[in-house]
């Protein structure tokens, strides 16, 4: 307790929350832009931050790292491209609200549950800390593979329009997912000669050209501007009070969504890559009363952004409980800490409990900036909708190739992003959903390799012999089958009112 | 018989899932399970999707290629109407009803085609901009024009564009990010 | 508020951000400015070198020991420098390190391109056929080389190094077989007559989880990375240690000379090299490799290592080009080991 209020106190001890609020300023920017993310601005803050005591330098970098997801969701509901491929979820719903006018609505919606989301990640992990150890070491090979599956399952959920289109854009997917190195031998497939290929085709470029880029050459193509379908083109900015309130509106929602985000962020080498789309297919599936999902449901919104930044307090906990890093951006931090003299791991928590503190606080603290300053000035952004296409596109497609292009700063990403763009706007144009190509894309590797390791490690009984894994397993079935069953029963009651089983 | 865009494009697909299955011979039993099962997988799937939707003898007899995707399992009019106005406006001939789209559109689809083909070189001027001149220049000067040839606005909004986004990059990349490339 | 303020307000908030983070990098390059002056003189020829920033090129992403080591380096070493110019970072992940060397081999030979090297992990990558040859770049160091130490999982039935060997399967956790780290286990269980079951990871510590968790048994690391495991926390324990002597942190984990492996002190290292694009003019080279040699003695920078595990062991150019050739030579044998592996 005693550590807990020291370290409210360095936390708070001028000048840390300036350098907190500059980093979350600086995390919302690089959310923001597609293809800049949380590690560049660690990694950007890392020299930075050298010469000052490691207080202030955990809370700029914290600060920035808290941004990011809310930043991201911006351009994801603005733009359609997520910020950061955790929010690629949020493009499904958010997009849509902007292209009927309520991009207001759904800047609100985003800054809310990114808040809250945080701070239920954050008590989650106060609470957790003791208990995080069982956790972390009760996920296996088999558990990463079922998690992989479900999030994979959820295609098949949300694929608008025909489900065999849905189902080849995701089989489409995995098999790119195989492009370079085969994760248990380590030959490498279908890379062409390119070394750039080796490690695959990159999620960040891919993402870049599937939206941003495709979606770019769309509306141009199409000369149309937003908010055609719009009749009150003033309001754009409106309906930001509502869209916070939402958030309440569906509070249990979000917060099985937060449990989620928090739960994927404990288990380590996972990541927001996963939680976004498991939070989205979970709000697909349990919604009843009127959903309209892929177009413009706020709770899709909501339920990705809240396991988002949920997951933030998740991913520190495997981070000072072993040392592990939970994600990219905690294993730039790591290096940051060991440059500031603290080793972290079980150590840490013993020697410096006040930094860990710190950082808790410095993550809360960054969200809810984030979230005010989203709040304040969502009715201006949703404005941007308003101008015309012909000077929005070439602006996002210049920003996101240079996006693209600064992540490593090799030309074959923006050429990658291109190739994507192009594959992109003919799937859009002829009804295969990008949705289930995005998804499989992700997770392929993670399907694959974990795949391999279960059955070299323990045999294919451990899918099943494992009570979490075959409980997942279970899970993703019931998932599965019942909108299935569902939908048939609804089928069968709907001809018997019209007296007539199919009209095609 | 004249070939659909969407025709066009799954048959794209098939040919690339076939290659893919010969091409993973080369690889060694082990590399080679995950992708020989997906691109047969794939192969399969596009080669239903190009029946059905393509030839009319396969469109009668697999009724099932209609199956919606399963969460829109609220069969309301209100819904079916957004969904339908939401696939109109993404390009999509509405599936129900694919033969009159076609047949007054092939103008109009040739105009679109050659817009995509003139905005493609647009962007492949950026990348190969980005290649030999630096991203300081490229941005801004593909800007200007851009916004001066293509989206057809004055010089004085291409110029004003241009220049805020160089500035924006400079400022992002080159200071902030110390960017060498 | 109107809408014009709060631009306003927003616009002032990024000024200052900027203003702030600019101001930061200037004021640490004017404090460097006094303590370059002697540098200049070592340089003995007049090379008007560096006059702009140097690219230091890091082939892994950000946060592992390469980084951590490349990044002490960068802080440190423009202050010994004719010029403090900025060294700049650039970690170009990808391809098992071919990605970034591929760049740094293409590269104009001025000077301002350099990188860090691990060895032998790049030198098998040259034997598979990269791009690039390792004999032909302008060495201008070595940073440290890392000793390796095997470890089991508390979970693990196995206890000692014997029980390995009577074991009819260990399962060991290593990222690929061609990193240098799963190279280093795949010839030392190999030789030790150990019948492994290699299960590969996306990256070190997923392997070291593994281990934790007691999914695998064995793992096979370079000290830093396993510190925190064996050293700060017991959750896993140390069997062998490939070294000459017995490690001051781990008195009690007998030597892989003890064990009778002599032979596998040359395979099982690593080695932190720097280096730059081939062709660099001798005149330029020095002036790093001065550079080099100092900050490497610099008592901070010995510090800051020492902290992160593994102390500076700084070696010469000459001595970077010998370890190259040396191992080039000793992995030549192991070809084939590795080539039937990644069947």
């Amino acid at each position: 307790m005693a550590d807990i209020l020291r370290g409210l106190m360095d936390f708070m001890a001028w000048p840390s929350p300036l350098f907190m609020a500059l980093g979350a300023l600086l995390g919302m920017l690089f959310g923001f832009i597609p293809g800049l993310g949380g590690a560049q601005a660690l990694a950007l803050l890392t020299p930075v931050t050298f010469g000052m005591p490691p207080n202030q330098a955990m809370a700029m970098m914290i600060g920035a790292m808290g941004a990011v997801p809310f930043g991201g969701s911006i351009s994801a509901i603005l733009i359609n491209t997520p910020g950061t491929p955790q929010n690629a979820a949020t493009t499904f719903d958010g997009f849509p609200l902007t292209k009927q006018g309520k991009a207001g609505f759904a800047l609100g919606a985003s800054a809310s549950s990114s808040v809250m989301g945080a701070l239920f990640g954050v008590v989650v992990l106060a609470v957790l800390i003791p208990l995080g150890k069982p956790v972390v070491l009760a996920f296996s090979y088999p558990e990463y593979f079922m998690m992989a599956f479900m999030g994979i399952s959820v295609i098949a959920v949300v694929s608008l329009g025909s489900i065999w289109k849905g189902l080849a854009a995701g089989v489409f997917g995995l098999l790119l997912s195989t492009v370079g190195y085969d994760p248990v031998t380590g030959s490498v497939r279908y890379t062409m000669g390119f070394e750039y290929l080796y490690d695959g085709i990159k999620i960040v470029p891919a993402l870049i050209g599937l939206f941003a880029i495709s979606e770019s050459l769309e509306m141009m193509i199409k000369g149309r501007d937003l908010d055609t379908g719009n009749k009150a083109i003033g309001n754009v900015g409106s309906g930001v009070w509502e869209g916070i309130m939402a958030t309440f509106k569906h509070w249990w929602l979000f917060i099985r969504c937060s449990v989620i985000g928090v739960i994927i962020g404990i288990i380590p080498g996972v990541g927001g890559s996963v939680s976004n789309f498991l939070a989205y297919g979970h709000a697909v599936q349990t919604t009843k009363d009127n959903p309209h999902f892929g177009q413009g449901d706020v709770r899709g919104v909501i339920a990705p952004q809240a396991s988002d930044t949920a997951k933030d307090g998740g991913a520190m906990v495997p981070t000072i409980l072993f040392g592990i890093p939970g994600s990219v951006e905690t294993a730039v931090l790591l290096g940051a800490l060991i440059l500031h003299g603290l080793q972290p791991g079980p150590k840490l928590l013993l020697d410096n409990p006040t930094i860990v503190y710190v950082m808790i606080f410095a993550l809360v603290a960054s969200n809810v900036l984030a979230g005010v300053l989203g709040i304040l000035g969502a009715r201006y952004l949703a404005k941007l909708t308003l101008l015309p296409v012909k000077l929005t596109s070439p602006v996002i497609i210049a920003l996101a190739l240079m996006g693209a292009y600064a992540t490593n700063g090799v030309l074959e990403d923006v050429i990658l992003a291109l190739v994507f763009g192009v594959i992109g706007y003919f799937m859009n144009k002829y009804g295969f959903t990008r949705v289930p190509l995005v998804i499989a894309l992700v997770l392929g590797t993670m399907f694959q390799q974990t795949y391999h390791q279960t059955i070299s490690s323990m045999g294919w009984q451990g899918f099943f012999k494992r009570p979490i894994s075959l409980g997942l397993f279970l899970v993703t079935v019931v998932m599965l089958v019942t909108p299935f069953i569902k939908a048939r029963q609804d089928r069968i009651r709907k001809a018997k009112k019209e007296g007539e089983m199919y009209e095609a | 018989m004249k070939l659909k865009g969407n025709a066009i494009f799954e048959l794209f697909l098939i040919a690339l899932s076939a290659g893919m299955f010969i091409v993973s011979f080369t690889y060694n039993p082990r590399a080679r399970f995950a992708p020989e099962l997906l691109s047969v997988l794939m192969f399969f799937l596009t080669m239903l999707l190009f029946l059905g939707e393509n030839i009319p003898f396969f469109q009668k007899r697999m009724k099932f290629m209609n199956q919606r995707g399963f969460f829109t399992k609220t069969e309301s009019e209100g819904d079916n109407r957004a969904r339908v106005k939401e696939q109109s406006s993404s390009g999509e001939p509405a599936q129900s009803e694919p033969r009159p789209a076609s047949g007054s559109g092939s103008g109009a689809a040739f105009k679109e085609n050659l817009k995509l083909i003139r905005l493609l070189l647009w962007l492949i001027l950026f990348a190969v901009m980005l290649r030999y001149v630096s991203y300081l220049i490229t941005v801004p000067v593909w800007l200007l024009l851009f916004i001066k040839l293509e989206s057809e606005r004055s010089w004085l909004q291409s110029g004003l564009v241009a220049v805020g986004m160089g500035i924006f990059d400079y400022v992002l990349f080159a200071v902030l990010l110390r960017a060498t490339f | 508020m109107t809408p014009k303020r709060i631009k306003r307000h927003s616009a002032i908030a990024l000024l200052l951000i900027f203003m702030l983070l600019w101001g930061a990098g200037c004021g640490s390059s004017a404090a460097k400015d006094n303590a370059g002056k002697d540098g200049a003189g070592a340089a003995g020829k007049t090379v008007d070198f560096p006059t702009k920033d140097i690219t230091f090129i890091v082939p892994v992403s950000p946060g592992g020991g390469y980084d951590t080591y490349s990044r002490i380096l960068a802080q440190y070493m423009p202050k010994y420098l004719p010029k403090p110019v900025n060294i700049i970072i650039k970690n170009m992940p990808g391809g098992e390190w071919n990605i970034g060397l591929g760049e740094l081999n293409r590269a104009k030979p001025d000077g301002y391109t350099i990188g860090i090297f691990n060895i032998p992990g790049n030198v098998v990558n040259q034997i598979m056929g990269a791009s690039y040859d390792l004999n032909k770049m302008t060495w201008i160091g070595r940073v440290t080389d890392t000793v390796y130490v095997g470890a089991l999982s508390p979970k693990s039935k196995f206890k000692t190094l014997e029980d390995l060997k009577k074991a009819d399967e260990v399962k060991v956790g290593v990222v690929g077989l061609s990193s240098t780290a799963g190279l280093g286990s795949l010839i030392a269980l190999q030789e030790m007559g150990i019948k492994a079951k290699f299960v590969t990871h996306p990256g070190s510590t997923e392997a070291v989880m593994a281990a934790i968790r007691g999914d695998v048994d064995y793992v096979q690391y370079p000290y830093p990375t396993l510190k925190k495991f064996i050293v700060d926390s017991q959750q896993l324990n140390p069997i062998i240690i490939f070294y000459p002597e017995r490690h001051k942190d781990l008195p009690n984990v007998p030597t892989v000379k003890e064990a009778g492996y002599s032979q596998l002190l040359d395979v099982v290292k690593a080695d932190y090299l720097v280096g730059g694009t081939p062709g660099i003019p001798p005149e330029i080279a020095k002036i790093l490799r001065d550079a080099f040699q100092q900050t490497m003695k610099d008592p901070e920078v010995m510090k800051k290592m020492e902290e992160f595990g593994q102390p500076a062991r700084p070696a010469s150019d000459e001595e970077a080009a010998r370890i190259i050739a040396d191992s080039l030579k000793v992995f030549g044998k192991y070809k084939d080991l590795v080539a039937q592996n990644q069947k």
